[in-house]
């Protein structure tokens, strides 16, 4: 039996302002992949998740989510279907650790539902899971950038959907997090779920992603699995920054030139 | 149930009986409980009947209510706003209701007209600060809330304006009413049923209001329609205000402090702090009405003199322990 595409990207054209229109997006998302979207400052990577998250409106082009148009689902279903770590956590109100990650359960709770015990496991686990179980009665706004990035992560477990969409999920952790956080975004996509992630670092993208979208910042962009998409003219070309590219074991690896060599 | 809401009961409950009982029993004359005890039972001093269940009580009943309505509506500001520091006159509404009432009290009229006058002032500015916040599109936080600071600071324009052409015999009046003031408090029956309504609306609608703290965006996210939510928080919190103003004056603080204590004390869910808010806000302002009436008795001080005096320092001190 062939699997359907969990996201399809119809001649998407997503609306950057100030820009001409860029090259239509056209793909497919499958169970199983992990997408990296790569390109430079400003090049439309976080417009494009606020896109395939329903948030902002696409200027041309179909979005469809576990083949239904995306603007058809309602915005609670779609919170079943597809979560979404900001690259930013807002300026948010005090609030507790574990309240905080409650409040993602919403979508599965009817309104006026209170949370079930099932409800607070799964809280309790994903904070477990982020290392931040000893944290639970903090107050949010007393926790570090990457605690509170960590805190994201854990609300997104816990929202439980299909598809992740990431903005930058490294953002803000240390090197250990930084691995464990992509290691968390490899399991999910092993036992059947679908990521989708902006990345800035170019090895990372090319350790845990199976795909990347390459977004130039005049609006052309390209596609594929990732071992065709990791040439170093077109990786040059993308950030406007000489790279040397080797290999550890097995492994590619891209590191930026510099003037002084 | 959500959990610590016992213990907040458990807390606020005895706290709004005791506040209850001291507005009763202290004021220029004290009554003794065993006096009171009397009168319930219907013998007792006539004296201390009509001090009692005719003055007192419905002044009481009132200062409860209103209390109870400022505090939430503060708290739902704040939440609107995303800022803990918000009260619920930050919109400009005190200041439409007290151009409303001072109009009504330059031409004369009677205290019906004064109340009837500052609740069309206060929702007049409601729909002005709400109108102006929205006429380019989207509207936020933030833009709301300059649009409130701008609009407050054009009625205190209009109410200084409005206090240098009046003659003197009114002025002592109208500086009370600006204070705050519950000795003209009509009826205890529209603010307590409003407050009633209010808990009733929002009490199953806690758990979105909490995923609304996390910020438009994210709540967005989580499936929630964040300006319906955003639209009706704003206009319950204003309606709670313009009614509690209208009532009692612009009392300060009670909206500010109360909420931002009652966090610290009991958590930030608002299935627990909305009603920890009624209780706590009606404690409160009914303990601080029964000082503005004893303290220099039989003079009565404005009760928010009172709660600013009281408040103040409060606040400064949540302000300091407040970290980073």
């Amino acid at each position: 039996m062939k699997t359907s595409p969990r996201m399809e990207l119809d001649q998407l054209v997503i609306k950057i302002p100030g820009r001409k229109a860029g090259n239509p997006l056209s793909l497919q998302v499958f169970p199983g992949q992990t997408w990296g979207i790569l390109g430079p400052n400003g090049s439309g990577k976080t417009t494009l998740l606020l896109t395939l998250a329903g948030l902002k409106k696409p200027q041309q082009g179909q979005i469809h989510l576990a083949g239904q148009a995306l603007e058809s689902w309602s915005a609670r279903e779609r919170a079943c279907q597809l979560a979404l770590v900001f690259q930013q956590q807002e300026d948010s109100f005090p609030a507790s650790v574990l309240e905080t990650t409650l409040t993602s359960r919403h979508p599965h709770l009817k309104a006026w539902q209170r949370e079930t015990p099932e409800d607070s496991l799964l809280a309790q686990q994903a904070l477990e899971r982020m290392d931040l179980a000893a944290m639970e009665e903090r107050c949010i706004t007393t926790l570090s950038g990457g605690e509170r990035q960590r805190l994201a992560l854990a609300c997104l477990l816990t929202q439980q959907t299909p598809l992740w969409l990431l903005d930058e999920p490294t953002n803000h952790l240390d090197l250990h997090h930084q691995i464990s956080a992509l290691e968390l975004i490899n399991e999910k996509v092993k036992a059947g779920g679908s990521a989708i992630m902006a990345l800035h670092d170019l090895n990372l993208a090319s350790r845990f992603c199976s795909h990347l979208l390459l977004l130039y910042p005049d609006g052309q962009a390209c596609w594929g699995p990732k071992d065709q998409m990791l040439e170093l003219p077109a990786l040059e070309r993308l950030y406007q920054q000489p790279l040397i590219a080797t290999s550890i074991s097995g492994q590619k690896v891209f590191i930026p030139q510099t003037s002084t060599g | 149930m959500v959990s610590g809401f016992y213990r907040m009961l458990a807390w606020l409950l005895p706290l709004a009986c005791l506040s209850l009982a001291l507005g009763l029993l202290v004021g220029s004359v004290t009554i003794s409980p065993a006096a009171a005890w009397a009168v319930f039972k219907g013998q007792g001093d006539p004296l201390h009947h009509t001090l009692m269940l005719e003055l007192r009580l419905p002044r009481v009943l009132a200062a409860f209510a209103v209390g109870g309505l400022l505090a939430i509506a503060g708290a739902l500001m704040q939440l609107l706003l995303r800022n803990p520091l918000a009260d619920p006159y930050v919109l400009g509404l005190s200041g439409g209701a007290a151009v409303g009432a001072l109009l009504a009290m330059l031409a004369g009229v009677g205290t019906t007209w004064v109340s009837g006058s500052a609740f069309l002032g206060a929702l007049a500015s409601t729909l002005l600060v709400f109108g102006l916040a929205r006429i380019s599109g989207n509207w936020n936080p933030l833009r709301l809330l300059l649009t409130g600071i701008v609009v407050a600071s054009g009625w205190g324009a209009v109410i200084s304006f409005m206090l240098a052409v009046s003659p003197s015999r009114e002025l002592p009046g109208m500086l009370y009413w600006l204070m705050g003031d519950l000795s003209y408090a009509q009826g205890f029956a529209l603010p307590w049923a409003t407050l009633l309504l209010v808990l009733l609306i929002l009490q199953p609608l806690g758990r979105s209001l909490n995923v609304l703290a996390r910020g438009s965006q994210q709540a967005a996210s989580l499936g929630m329609a964040v300006v319906r939510a955003e639209g009706l928080i704003y206009l319950l919190a204003a309606l709670m205000t313009a009614i509690a103003v209208t009532v009692a004056g612009s009392i300060g603080f009670i909206g500010l402090l109360v909420p931002h204590a009652l966090r610290l004390l009991f958590g930030y869910d608002q299935r627990k702090l909305l009603p920890a808010c009624a209780l706590a806000g009606g404690s409160l302002l009914v303990l601080a009405d029964t000082l503005a009436r004893s303290l220099l008795a039989p003079q009565q001080l404005p009760v928010g003199v009172i709660t600013a005096l009281l408040g103040v320092p409060a606040f400064l001190w949540l302000l300091s322990r407040r970290p980073g």
